[in-house]
């Protein structure tokens, strides 16, 4: 069994996450510079349509509650500060890794996000354009485990299958820990907000969450939503238990069920979108 | 090719229409702004019983997805909700 306090060090060398494109590493060394005003940034970002699209997609969500449009980066970026550009940058760079040979795990994960803005939505929530950002980086930790400790990571899914269990369970049987521990040593190393660690953390324990109750709760059952579907792979092939605590936060009914299947599925036609 | 679901840019202006055809020069246009996929309409020619046969493989992976969940009622629902729509997707 690996050491629990080894493993934690060997994610958190993670000081920068490897194969991040030219262009996002600008931005990253950018942010983290005090120095650097908005227009530099806002300059640097205008050159790639797809953050740029991010940006601004994000500035314009009801979260912000802004009642004019903001049309430009820079704009965007005094609105709503360098810590959601890095939280951009990060999702991005997320993405270029699960691309290289983790296809399945890309696919779920942004099934997880697609599932989580609908339901965030269908709740009223106005902030679920950040609820679809938990959604998709609530199994990072099993990205980094892959990375990190392929061996382990290999012997856990080996596990699974053998004995018919989830990928989490046989986490917990091969390791001292799971992904979601791993999840929350990120979220600390990089500074993320609770509305992001607590579901990365608690996804498969939502009756854990102490400050991001509900936004834990609509990942959970995003993640039950998506794996039901059979759309991704995320380590096993089966439904996980869903939490009676969380179904009841979330105060839902099962005849919901029918209308978000129907608006999650068109979202996966086109993952273009979320990238 | 036609077009399956109409396109909407990120500030909410309409591209295109669902069904729209899908010319050589719409699609130049399309890949000129970034989009380097498009949902077209699925034109099936699968025999009805090809087809049965892959809805009955489809469910066969559904109920195996739900094994360890079956006795919960909510979950149950979930799976029922599915079912349907794979019945109506054919």
């Amino acid at each position: 069994m690996e050491d629990r306090s080894e493993v934690k060090k060997k994610v958190k060398r993670i000081k920068n996450l490897p194969t991040l494109p030219g262009i996002v590493q600008k931005i990253s060394r950018m942010v983290e510079n005090p120095d650097t005003s908005s227009a530099d940034v806002g300059r640097l970002i205008s050159q790639d349509q797809v953050i740029s699209a991010r940006v601004l997609r994000m500035a314009n969500s009801a979260f912000f509650g802004f009642s004019r449009r903001i049309s430009s980066i820079t704009q965007a970026l005094v609105v709503l500060g360098f810590d959601v550009v890095k939280g951009l940058v990060l999702t991005t760079s997320v993405f270029d890794m699960m691309k290289k040979g983790m296809v399945g795990l890309w696919e779920h994960s942004v099934g997880c996000a697609a599932a989580s803005g609908v339901i965030a939505a269908r709740l009223g929530r106005p902030d679920a354009e950040e609820v679809l950002v938990a959604g998709l980086l609530h199994d990072l930790g099993k990205v980094v485990l892959n990375l990190q400790l392929p061996e382990e990571s290999a012997r856990v899914q080996e596990v699974a299958a053998a004995k018919g269990i989830t990928f989490y369970e046989a986490e917990n049987k091969v390791l001292d820990f799971n992904h979601g521990d791993v999840g929350l040593w990120l979220a600390e190393h990089w500074n993320l907000p609770d509305a992001l660690a607590e579901p990365m953390r608690y996804h498969h324990r939502p009756e854990l969450a102490r400050n991001a109750v509900q936004q834990t709760a609509i990942v959970h059952l995003a993640n039950i939503v998506v794996r039901a579907m059979g759309f991704g792979f995320s380590g096993d092939r089966l439904v996980p238990p869903l939490s009676p605590r969380a179904w009841e936060e979330l105060g839902l009914s099962t005849d919901d069920f029918d209308g978000i299947l129907a608006e999650v599925e068109p979202k996966l036609l086109n993952l273009s979108d979320y990238t | 090719m036609i077009l399956a679901q109409k396109m909407v840019r990120d500030d909410g202006v309409l591209l295109c229409q669902k069904g729209t055809e899908l010319t050589e020069a719409l699609l130049r246009m399309l890949q000129r702004m970034n989009y380097e996929t498009v949902p077209i309409e699925f034109v099936s020619s699968e025999s009805p019983e090809e087809k049965q046969a892959r809805l009955s493989k489809l469910e066969a992976e559904l109920d195996a997805r739900f094994v360890r969940v079956e006795n919960d009622p909510i979950l149950v629902e979930l799976k029922n909700a599915l079912l349907r729509k794979l019945r109506e997707d054919e």
